[in-house]
């Protein structure tokens, strides 16, 4: 398996130098845009941490609470844009709890809808497949008062 | 035939009265009343009279056993033969009989005769005169005689002890009736010809009119000589003597006859029935013409006998005569050198020597060599095509084999032979042996060819029911269920199973062989096709449906009627086999229904209940739907079940995804928010 990628890799040079590329530039702009890249590493840490704990599961956990995060830190990143772009001003962000309260907070709603769902859709779910049974059911014996048990017998070769 | 249709169709006009019993509203008689002179082995003799003349006591009735009915073929010849030297024969019919409760064929009588010519068996009388005979015997007995011949019937039963003496002083007499007893099967050897000697009882047939003027010629003889010269003779000797001897001279002996009667009697004694006086050389003799009679050419003799067993036979048919009862040993003999040496040398039969080899080579080389008896049965037709059809020791005239297929009903061996004997064709290979066939013989010939089919057939309506009815046409039905009441015709068929049903349906099924048969041969117009779609239903196991609507095909060719015990029988013989619907509701219903009609009796209501296609057929395809839909049902059923189980599985899989949508949209609508409020 591992060889074949590496196969795969051989055959295809051009996706290896994208790859390269992308690592560059990204390191550019966490150059470039450092406060930023600071303010997003601190807000969207519980996402990141979700984001391997999860790895290998479906990551609806992580959907949850990244963009409950996100959501929270969107604001304060214009916040830094508008007024001076530094690592200044992100510090003083941090500084209020505001801020925790808005970023964290958000990220904690995210895991708490994730985490009420499932009994809110189980409730839901089996009050639908109970009604559905039962009709089934009762189709069922309806037949069987019609038909008798002979409609349950296998036709005889 | 049609008489004895339309008699039995008048059930109406039968009553039982307690120990008097009605028949055709004409006739009592007395139950109570037996006269055993008239017993028999086939019937009991019973007082009659005419229900207007109370002091008439001349009349008798004889109610027979009904294994045994009476010459059914012949009996409407016979009725009201007015002739004034046979028994009259009134009328007959179907009645109710008492003792048990069933129903009984009986004919009524006039007794015309006053005593029995013969007091006692081997008694002697005083010897008839020439002019005596002539014109108290010979003469009455000629008429008689011409009257059957035109008839188209034989008595069969001329002999001293049916013999009586009229009213008058003279000696004239009068012949007892003859329909009570199958023909020739109660006639002394002495007075059955060599061939019909030869016979079982039942098997000698109605015969020709050379049977019955024989019997005449042996009669008279007697009478000249004042009575039986040769009863202390067993029979055995009698049939010997007149194969060795020829019946005139066993006969007549050293006896000195009337010049006149001689050629009268040796005429009518020869024993070749081709040579043998018939009516109209008696007539002639009557007239006062006088005949020589051929000389009667016996069998060849030979100078050197043939030992046998320890005993000398100068004849080939005295031979045959005692090879036919050895069996298969017999055969032995047949094939032997020794015997073809004899037949070349001492009877000049190079040819039928030469037959005999060839014959047996044939037989031999076509595989019946594994049936001994076939090949002895051909070569006794080649050797001696005038006796009767041998095979197993059986001997049966081929007019008589109808009569043996009935007396074979209660004797299995009998039944096996003649089974055999016609599957064999044997009766084929006698009349294609013969030199020449009378009419009767030759209309013979297509009814054996077809019965070894029949009798082959394991087919329901086929086999030796098939047969016995096929040789009886006048045969009641002799099933185990009917023979006790005299089931003559269609039209009694099912008014007698509503009879017998309350006290069969427990044991037994409401049809058999002989039912079948009697069905596909007596109903008119279509029997054959009743029973054919009879038995493709009961191969389709829908047995009580096939039962029904064989009765049904049978009562819509007759009056019709209600048959509630009949309905009741066959429903119960297999009591889903009539309603199978699959749909319960429908079953319920359809079953409501149908006891009502089997209540009411109602064959063709319960038929058109039990056969209604259509509701079938729309009963198969909804079965069919509902099935799918069942199956469909049940599927849904096991899904639901299979997502019960694992429903923590699929509701955290379904939670992840709602939640993640709504954390979406709420992502979305906070960030806006927070960005109006923040910045």
């Amino acid at each position: 398996m591992k060889n074949k990628k590496i196969e795969q890799v051989k055959k295809n040079p051009s996706k290896k130098s994208f790859g390269l590329f992308s690592f560059l530039m990204l390191v550019s702009l966490c150059i470039v845009f450092k406060a930023t890249f600071v303010l997003l590493i601190i807000a969207l840490l519980p996402t990141l941490v979700m984001f391997f704990v999860e790895r290998k599961t479906t990551q609806y956990l992580t959907f949850c609470i990244g963009t409950m995060n996100l959501m929270g830190t969107i604001p304060f990143v214009f916040m830094i844009w508008k007024k001076n772009h530094g690592i200044t001003n992100v510090l003083e962000l941090f500084a209020m709890p505001k801020t925790w309260l808005i970023i964290y907070g958000g990220a904690a709603i995210g895991l708490a809808i994730y985490s009420i769902m499932p009994s809110i859709v189980k409730f839901f779910r089996t009050s639908f497949l109970r009604n559905q049974l039962a009709f089934a059911e009762k189709e069922k014996q309806k037949i069987l008062d019609d038909w008798g048990s002979k409609i349950d017998e296998k036709e005889e070769k | 035939m049609e008489n004895a249709l339309n008699k039995t169709q008048n059930d109406s006009k039968i009553a039982f009265l307690g120990s008097e019993i009605l028949l055709n509203d004409q006739y009592i008689i007395y139950s109570d009343q037996p006269l055993s002179e008239h017993n028999s082995y086939t019937c009991l003799g019973f007082k009659a009279r005419y229900i207007e003349e109370v002091e008439e006591d001349n009349l008798y009735a004889l109610v027979f056993h009904p294994k045994t009915p009476p010459r059914l073929d012949l009996i409407d010849a016979f009725k009201n033969l007015h002739d004034l030297n046979l028994e009259l024969l009134l009328d007959w019919g179907v009645v109710e009989w008492s003792q048990p409760s069933s129903r009984r064929i009986v004919t009524i009588f006039r007794k015309i005769g006053v005593e029995p010519l013969f007091k006692k068996k081997n008694l002697e009388i005083e010897p008839y005169i020439e002019e005596e005979l002539i014109n108290d015997v010979i003469q009455p007995l000629y008429h008689l005689l011409d009257n059957l011949f035109v008839r188209g019937a034989t008595h069969r039963h001329i002999n001293p002890s049916n013999l009586f003496l009229g009213e008058t002083t003279r000696r004239q007499v009068i012949l007892g009736q003859c329909v009570s007893i199958p023909p020739g099967f109660d006639q002394p050897i002495l007075f059955e010809t060599i061939d019909s000697s030869l016979a079982h009882p039942s098997a000698r047939g109605n015969g020709a009119m050379s049977n019955d003027l024989y019997a005449l010629g042996v009669l008279l003889a007697i009478l000249v000589m004042g009575g039986n010269p040769l009863f202390d003779l067993k029979d055995e000797e009698i049939l010997e003597s007149k194969i060795v001897n020829g019946s005139f001279l066993t006969i007549i002996g050293t006896f000195k006859l009337p010049l006149g009667l001689i050629e009268l009697l040796r005429g009518l004694l020869i024993d070749n029935c081709r040579d043998r006086w018939n009516l109209n050389d008696l007539k002639l003799w009557l007239d006062g013409r006088r005949l020589t009679p051929k000389p009667s050419i016996s069998a060849k003799k030979s100078l050197r006998a043939f030992v046998f067993e320890k005993k000398s036979y100068y004849q080939l048919d005295h031979l045959i005569k005692d090879i036919m009862v050895m069996g298969s040993q017999g055969l032995d003999v047949l094939k032997s050198n020794k015997l073809h040496e004899w037949i070349k040398r001492s009877l000049n039969g190079d040819v039928l020597a030469v037959e005999i080899e060839n014959l047996y080579v044939s037989l031999s080389s076509m595989g019946t060599i594994s049936n001994p008896e076939k090949i002895l049965s051909r070569i006794v037709f080649l050797t001696t095509p005038n006796f009767p059809i041998v095979y197993k020791k059986l001997i049966v005239m081929i007019d008589g084999i109808a009569n043996a297929l009935v007396y074979a009903i209660d004797h299995s061996e009998i039944k096996q032979i003649l089974s055999e004997m016609i599957s064999l064709r044997l009766p084929v290979n006698w009349l294609a042996a013969q030199k020449s066939l009378s009419s009767h013989q030759t209309k013979l010939i297509s009814v054996f060819e077809k019965l070894p089919i029949s009798i082959n057939s394991s087919n329901y309506g086929q086999g030796y029911e098939r047969c016995l009815y096929e040789m009886n046409p006048h045969l009641p039905c002799m099933s185990p269920l009917l023979y006790d009441l005299a089931v003559l015709t269609i039209e009694d068929l099912l008014p007698c199973l509503e009879r017998i049903a309350p006290k069969e349906s427990q044991n037994s099924s409401p049809f058999d062989k002989h039912i079948l048969a009697f069905i596909a041969l007596r109903s008119k117009g279509g029997g054959e096709s009743i029973v054919t779609e009879f038995r493709l239903n009961h191969e389709r196991n829908k047995v009580s449906l096939a039962i029904l609507k064989l009765y049904v095909n049978i009562l819509k060719k007759t009056k019709g009627g209600f048959f509630p015990h009949l309905a009741k029988w066959i429903a119960s013989f297999s009591p889903l086999g009539l309603v199978s619907y699959k749909n319960v509701n429908r079953q319920n219903e359809i079953l409501l229904k149908l006891n009502e009609a089997i209540k009411k009796g109602d064959l063709i209501a319960m038929n058109d209940i039990a056969d209604d296609n259509k509701l079938i057929e729309k009963d198969k395809i909804e079965f069919e739907n509902a099935k799918q839909t069942y199956v469909t049902i049940q599927k849904f059923i096991q899904m639901i079940e299979d997502e019960k189980q694992n429903l923590d599985k699929v509701v955290r899989f379904l939670g992840g995804k709602i939640a993640s949508l709504i954390c979406l949209v709420l992502a979305l609508i906070g960030s806006f928010i927070l960005l109006l409020v923040l910045i």
